[in-house]
């Protein structure tokens, strides 16, 4: 009888703890559900507000508008209208001199020889190359 | 009070053979009241759940009314009509939800403060007929179909039951009527009426995974609406048109035809500014047509070029006679009858290649058929049946035969391009190489860049000089022709056109502009021929393309198209 008693008591105890088991499941299972019909939800609402905003976007960006916009800014912001540059801007390579460039000529750092008469390299010095003009001032004459 | 005395009846301890039985009828009654309590609780639970916490999230908006939470949730919501953009990507036509109102009039509480209310709101919503819609017997009565969020939020301050909504997707065009033509629009039932909504109707209805991607660069399509329209105005023409053609693609970069529509209300303008003037409209274009005539000579007969004419005197068949604009009253060459654009000369040559030849030619270019195209407004040429000898002398100079401009810019593209079939299209293929693909060749190497000779002349030395772009190698030809009217042709009433093609050196653009009824001021001397219109509207569409393209300019001494290909060598063997 005693063995009848606490077989029952168990199965009791048991049944109401898996029904209350069951009972929390199926209440997160529709709370998760609700959260992912929310969430679905929302994520269309911003797919939709992002629709809304390219299209909004483009309108803004109409080329009659931007036209517009820049033509009545134009004195503020100092711009222009573009226009296709002049093809007589341009001149042929036919006009360009055929001559050699020469090449720069760099002069040592520093010089061993302190004989100022014996420079360690020989150049014109009436003719200063286009090297010159650009390196001179950094390289010194190395005196 | 009850309760207790029945407890403290159970706590009564009975000796004897029935003192089993009473403990365990305590024990179940105990085990009855912890179920009841437990399920209880678990109830209070559930209801503080929903009625407080739930609640509160709901309420998080503060005084926000979240309107989607009113949204028929019971609707069908048809599938979203796909997006139409331009080959860039920029959109030209999207679908937005948008909700719609309706009346359920078995739950109207206040018909006729309802009624006021609404009429308030929407001016063209009258009293009167919302108050026969309130009345009706059915359970479903469209009101106002696509308002905004901030009025469907004032719908729901008047809090009748009987209101409600329903999310349908409205079509929007954020570029406006720029690409009305092109586009087209579609009603709220997602069914295409015009354009490419028509024409792709099934693909666009399949739903929005897909996009359809136009041919159209809105750019060019800006260049040309802007140019026209300008023109249009300055002239006081009653209609104008264009396209820009990529000569090698068919891709049409650009189709304007003016006046146009607000694809968002086309029922608001007048019924004609639907009318596509580029595809649907056949005109008799005059002397562009000359382009096809020479080319028809020059691939019909040998040593073409060393061929004159005599256009002394106006040319007389039977009781017709062909004059020139403007006369030359001397024996011409082929390139001098084509820059000076003689009507004489170019019939004297329609002459020598006989009706049959110009007939198969122009049916060659597809200038006699029903263009194949993937559009749905498309119109069919005007010729003369059956076809008599004079025919193909008018035909020649482009009169007696009406043609759409898309037929024509096709036909000029064939001829400028080495000589190969275009086909115009206006939605580009998923993916696509340039160039891939069989050509078909419908004209000669030779005679194509001939042609491409006599266009450029027409603009550095013939009735088109005002196209002329330092830098750039531009070709074309002009058309000027009077429109038939009751008594013969009206002089009065001219169609201005010019169809330019650069560079001439390597041919990408081919561009059409036309003018229907420009009417002359005092800065063109009174004139409002294609020269003096449909080219300086040309040049400046052309300038814009070159700025937004960045096409560099030809450097003058080395590669003038005109130079290389010896004009001078053409038009006065060699001696200028």
């Amino acid at each position: 009888m005693k063995t009848n008693q606490l077989v029952f008591c168990f199965a009791l105890l048991f049944s109401v703890l898996t029904g209350f088991l069951l009972f929390v499941v199926s209440q997160r299972v529709q709370s998760i559900e609700r959260d992912i019909r929310t969430v679905d939800k929302l994520v269309d609402n911003e797919k939709e507000s992002l629709r809304v905003l390219t299209a909004e976007w483009y309108y803004l960006n109409r080329p009659d508008r931007l036209e517009k916009v820049i033509l009545d800014a134009q004195e503020s912001l100092k711009m222009s209208k573009v226009r296709p540059l002049d093809g007589s801007i341009f001149m042929s390579e036919n006009v360009l001199d055929n001559r050699v460039i020469p090449h720069p000529q760099m002069k040592p750092l520093y010089v061993t020889h302190k004989k100022k008469e014996t420079p360690v390299f020989q150049y014109n010095k009436k003719e200063k190359s286009f090297g010159d003009l650009l390196n001179g001032l950094e390289m010194g004459n190395g005196e | 009070m009850a309760s207790s005395r029945s407890l403290n009846r159970l706590s009564v301890t009975i000796k004897g053979g029935h003192g089993g039985s009473l403990e365990v009828a305590r024990a179940r009654i105990l085990m009855m009241r912890a179920l009841f309590l437990a399920l209880y609780c678990v109830v209070a639970v559930r209801l503080f759940d929903l009625m407080i916490i739930q609640n509160i999230d709901l309420g998080e908006g503060g005084e926000h009314i979240n309107v989607s939470h009113f949204i028929d949730p019971e609707q069908d919501l048809k599938v979203r009509r796909a997006d139409i953009v331009d080959r860039n990507g920029v959109l030209l036509a999207t679908s937005l939800k948008a909700a719609s109102l309706y009346v359920d009039p078995k739950y109207i509480l206040t018909p006729e403060r309802t009624a006021r209310a609404l009429s308030e709101m929407f001016p063209d919503l009258s009293y009167d007929v919302l108050l026969k819609k309130f009345q009706k017997s059915g359970r479903f009565v469209w009101l106002k179909r696509g308002i905004t969020p901030e009025d469907q939020a004032n719908i729901l301050k008047i809090g009748d039951p009987g209101l409600g909504f329903r999310d349908e997707y409205k079509r929007l065009y954020p570029q406006g009527t720029l690409a009305a033509h092109v586009v087209g629009y579609s009603n709220i039932d997602g069914q295409g009426f015009m354009g490419v909504e028509r024409s792709f109707q099934a693909m666009l209805e399949k739903g929005s995974d897909l996009t359809l991607r136009t041919s159209l660069d809105i750019r060019f399509q800006h260049a040309l609406h802007a140019e026209i329209a300008q023109t249009m105005q300055k002239f006081s023409a009653k209609a104008g048109a264009g396209i820009v053609l990529d000569v090698q693609t068919g891709d049409v970069l650009g189709m304007v035809s003016l006046p146009d529509f607000d694809p968002h209300a086309p029922t608001s303008s007048p019924k004609n500014t639907q009318f596509n003037r580029v595809t649907q409209g056949v005109y008799e274009l005059g002397s562009v047509f000359k382009i096809f005539s020479t080319a028809a000579f020059l691939e019909t007969q040998k040593n073409a070029l060393s061929v004159t004419f005599d256009a002394r005197e106006p040319l007389k068949r039977g009781r017709y006679t062909i004059r020139d604009y403007h006369p030359e009253k001397r024996v011409l060459s082929i390139p001098e009858i084509f820059m000076v654009s003689s009507n004489i000369g170019t019939a004297l040559m329609g002459e020598t290649i006989g009706a049959e030849g110009i007939q198969s030619f122009y049916k060659k270019l597809g200038l006699m058929d029903k263009p194949d195209i993937a559009f749905s407004e498309v119109g069919k040429p005007l010729y003369p049946r059956p076809w008599r000898d004079i025919n193909t002398l008018t035909a020649s100079y482009g009169h007696g035969i009406a043609v759409s401009p898309i037929q024509l810019v096709r036909a000029v593209a064939t001829i400028v391009n080495g000589g190969y079939k275009v086909t115009p299209r206006f939605v580009l293929p998923e993916s696509e190489e340039r160039g891939q693909g069989t050509k078909t060749r419908l004209v000669s190497q030779e005679t194509s860049d001939v042609m491409r000779s006599l266009m450029r002349l027409v603009v550095t030395d013939g009735t088109a000089k005002q196209a002329n772009i330092e830098g750039y190698d531009i070709g074309g030809k002009t058309g000027t022709a009077e429109k038939p009217g009751k008594k013969g042709y009206d002089r009065k009433k001219l169609i201005s056109s010019f169809v330019g093609v650069f560079p001439m050196n390597d041919p990408q653009y081919v561009i059409f502009v036309m003018l229907d009824e420009p009417k002359g001021i005092p800065e063109t001397h009174g004139y409002a021929t294609a020269g003096w219109t449909a080219v300086p509207t040309f040049a400046r569409i052309v300038k814009r393309i070159i700025s937004f393209q960045a096409i560099k300019p030809q450097i003058l001494h080395n590669n003038d198209f005109s130079q290389k290909q010896s004009v001078s060598n053409i038009v006065y063997g060699g001696q200028e």
